[in-house]
């Protein structure tokens, strides 16, 4: 009992030491800040509950955003935002325990970054009611968390990186007019593809294109599936904004690179982790508005129910001039190339995080 | 930590446990009674959670129940013919059969490696709609837990003490006595994994659907949280009938579930779970044992005392 009390609190120890600095910081700030006024500190404290799905670029970028602007607001607004950051590293059992722990601490809102996140906070409020502000869910209504995306009806809303598959469909293309087969890379179990995948094979299908699917749960799977497609000869590849296939394109982005298969994925940290082409929205900008949200529905008592989904323009695409120069394109040209179809082009080289 | 969150804590950790109880009584058979390590338990609760699940979202809420129910026999009675007619060692058996199941779950759930429910009917659901507006509402799926295992417990009962039952038990204690009196150990041995697994897999149907999801993982680390709660369990209440120790593994199953809500309590990073599990599991084993050994501790303590002070004299 003795060695499990000490292991325990030498736990907790560490666990206190990661917890957010921000909340006594917006502290310090807001009464420096205000020290002219009569007020000299924050008038209400609002607990927001965090929970990421997994370690990734995107969405750590989203979760760094979420924070830093919270604090911005704290200060604007003269309120304490007291932020409770965990990640559920895709355990959907360690999940379910981060959402009890939030709920037992009573806070007044929680975030989930990513669908499946999104999902578990839907069923375990669905009786006590508190607000959830999702981020970045890509098809909102096709995974049944709000009702419509401009009438969500319950506690929850949020901020969507919906993907417009027929603009990545064009890049491919445009980029080779006369390509023929074109492979899907994607995980089944996450319902961010779904939508993104049926539209792709509709679009191919129309174009008289072969598509070959290859799915993977883990690392070790996507690996395989991308050996399969190396041994299928297929030219180019499609990935949605699929969590799964992100946490491992570090692991196989060079295979794809040496086998001369370009990869377009629907979201920018992928081209920083070494595919060939990220389409999607600007994750940065979509953590600022999912806090920004999150001011609306505590500070200004904005009902969830009819705070309608934010959807990005996810015109930019980023490509990644080390993989450029592996396969022998040039980059200039490609941004001739694509400039019709995005708002924006932008470049970018590997490396594991932003 | 104040007296008014333990209210709905020890709600939380009675139902988690209520669940986690099924998959205790039934390594209450395999293990106590019949002696044999089920290694395969993983993979028969997630495969229960799996069937029940798809079955479930395919619109048969009760008929997932019976689905999942059926699996645990399947899958029981492989282990058991592995280990009775096809010469693989007990142990072994139980490994192969889990990672051969995690191919088969994933292939079950549609190649996918997680499943919502959150707009499926369930047994949860209609309870719920059931007592909405009444006191107990919130108490659903308390209240499905403590049906579940009131049934198994009584089953288990009245099921030992049949002739049947009895062979299992002294199959486990002793097989080539049972040889002896011409009764088939590997018969005996079938039937009781079967019954395990079955009672195995409804906890994990139950489990899945009372959260309203499914995944791959769900059953990982469900062997030792219940060997675990069992050796909690035969700790607390060792001395008594068939029927009470089978009420001190749900006991136990409890106790373990406290304990690992309240170390939850202390603000620990989520990924801490499993080493609180493991620590849990060796204070429930190695407890009982010092206990056991504390009076020949004690007397060896004595003697070295007396060497010391004393001429050392052969008294002991």
């Amino acid at each position: 009992m003795m060695a499990m009390a000490v292991s325990v609190s030498l736990c907790a120890c560490g666990g206190t030491a990661t917890g957010t600095p921000a909340a006594s910081d917006t502290a310090a700030d807001t009464s420096a800040d205000t020290a002219g006024d009569a007020q000299t500190e924050a008038a209400t404290t609002y607990k927001v509950g965090i929970c990421n799905y997994v370690d990734d670029a995107s969405l750590n970028q989203i979760v760094d955003n979420i924070e830093n602007r919270l604090e911005e607001i704290g200060k604007e607004k003269n309120v304490k935002f007291e932020v409770e950051y965990d990640n559920c590293n895709a355990d959907a059992n360690v999940l379910s325990q981060i959402i009890a722990n939030f709920i037992a601490d009573d806070v007044d809102l929680m975030v989930g970054v990513a669908t499946p996140v999104a999902m578990s906070m839907q069923a375990a409020t669905e009786d006590n009611k508190i607000p959830v502000v999702f981020a970045a869910v890509s098809d909102p209504e096709g995974a049944g968390v709000v009702a419509s995306n401009s009438a969500p009806g319950a506690n929850i809303t949020g901020t969507s990186d919906y993907l417009d598959t027929n603009a990545i469909m064009n890049l491919i293309l445009a980029q080779n007019p006369d390509i023929a087969k074109v492979g899907l890379l994607y995980d089944v179990g996450q319902d961010a593809s779904t939508a993104a995948i049926a539209e792709a094979k509709a679009f191919l299908d129309s174009k008289g294109i072969e598509c070959i699917e290859h799915t993977g749960t883990n690392v070790d799977e996507v690996s395989l599936a991308v050996d399969a497609f190396v041994a299928d000869g297929v030219e180019a590849v499609f990935t949605p904004s699929d969590n799964t296939i992100m946490t491992a394109e570090l692991s196989i982005y060079e295979k794809m690179a040496d086998a001369g298969i370009l990869h377009y994925a629907g979201a920018d940290s992928f081209a920083l982790n070494g595919a060939f082409l990220g389409y999607g929205v600007d994750y940065a900008n979509l953590g600022v508005e999912t806090a920004d949200m999150v001011a609306q529905i505590l500070v200004d008592g904005a009902d969830p129910a009819t705070t309608p989904v934010k959807t990005f323009d996810n015109g930019t695409a980023t490509i990644n001039t080390d993989i450029c120069e592996k396969l022998g394109l040039d980059f200039d040209e490609l941004s001739r190339t694509f400039a019709p179809y995005c708002t924006k082009v932008e470049s970018i080289q590997t490396a594991e995080s932003f | 930590m104040n007296l008014a969150d333990m209210g709905p804590l020890l709600q939380t950790a009675l139902e988690l446990g209520l669940f986690s109880a099924l998959t205790v009584l039934a390594l209450y058979l395999s293990y106590s009674m019949l002696n044999v390590c089920d290694l395969s338990t993983d993979g028969c609760f997630t495969m229960g959670a799996c069937v029940g699940a798809v079955v479930a979202i395919s619109g048969h809420p009760f008929l997932s129940i019976i689905a999942a129910m059926a699996v645990g026999v399947l899958s029981g009675f492989i282990v058991a013919i592995l280990q009775t007619k096809m010469g693989v060692e007990s142990l072994l058996a139980g490994i192969i059969v889990n990672t051969g199941w995690y191919s088969l779950n994933i292939a079950i759930m549609g190649n996918a490696s997680l499943l919502n429910m959150n707009k499926t009917e369930t047994v949860f659901t209609k309870l719920k709609d059931i007592l909405a507006g009444t006191f107990i509402s919130d108490a659903y799926r308390l209240i499905i837990a403590l049906i579940a295992v009131t049934l198994v417990v009584i089953f288990l009962s009245l099921f030992l003490r049949t002739r049947l039952g009895l062979a299992i038990r002294a199959t486990g204690n002793n097989p080539d006595m049972v040889k002896s009196s011409s009764i088939n150990p590997a018969f005996t041995t079938i039937v009781g994994l079967c019954i395990s697994n079955s009672f195995t897999a409804l906890g994990g149907c139950l489990l899945a659907q009372s959260q309203k999801s499914v995944n791959i993982d769900i059953g990982s680390g469900m062997v030792t949280i219940a060997l675990a709660s069992l050796l909690i369990g035969e700790a607390v209440m060792s001395k008594g009938g068939i029927t009470l120790r089978a009420v001190g593994a749900v006991v136990g199953a409890f106790i373990f579930r406290l304990v690992y809500t309240i170390a939850l309590r202390f603000h620990m990073p989520a990924y801490m779970l499993k080493l609180v599990s493991s620590i849990i599991v060796i204070v429930a084993i190695s407890g009982p044992y010092f206990r056991k050994r504390l009076p020949l501790i004690k007397r060896s303590l004595n003697l070295k005392k007396q060497g010391i002070d004393g001429e050392g004299s052969a008294d002991a």
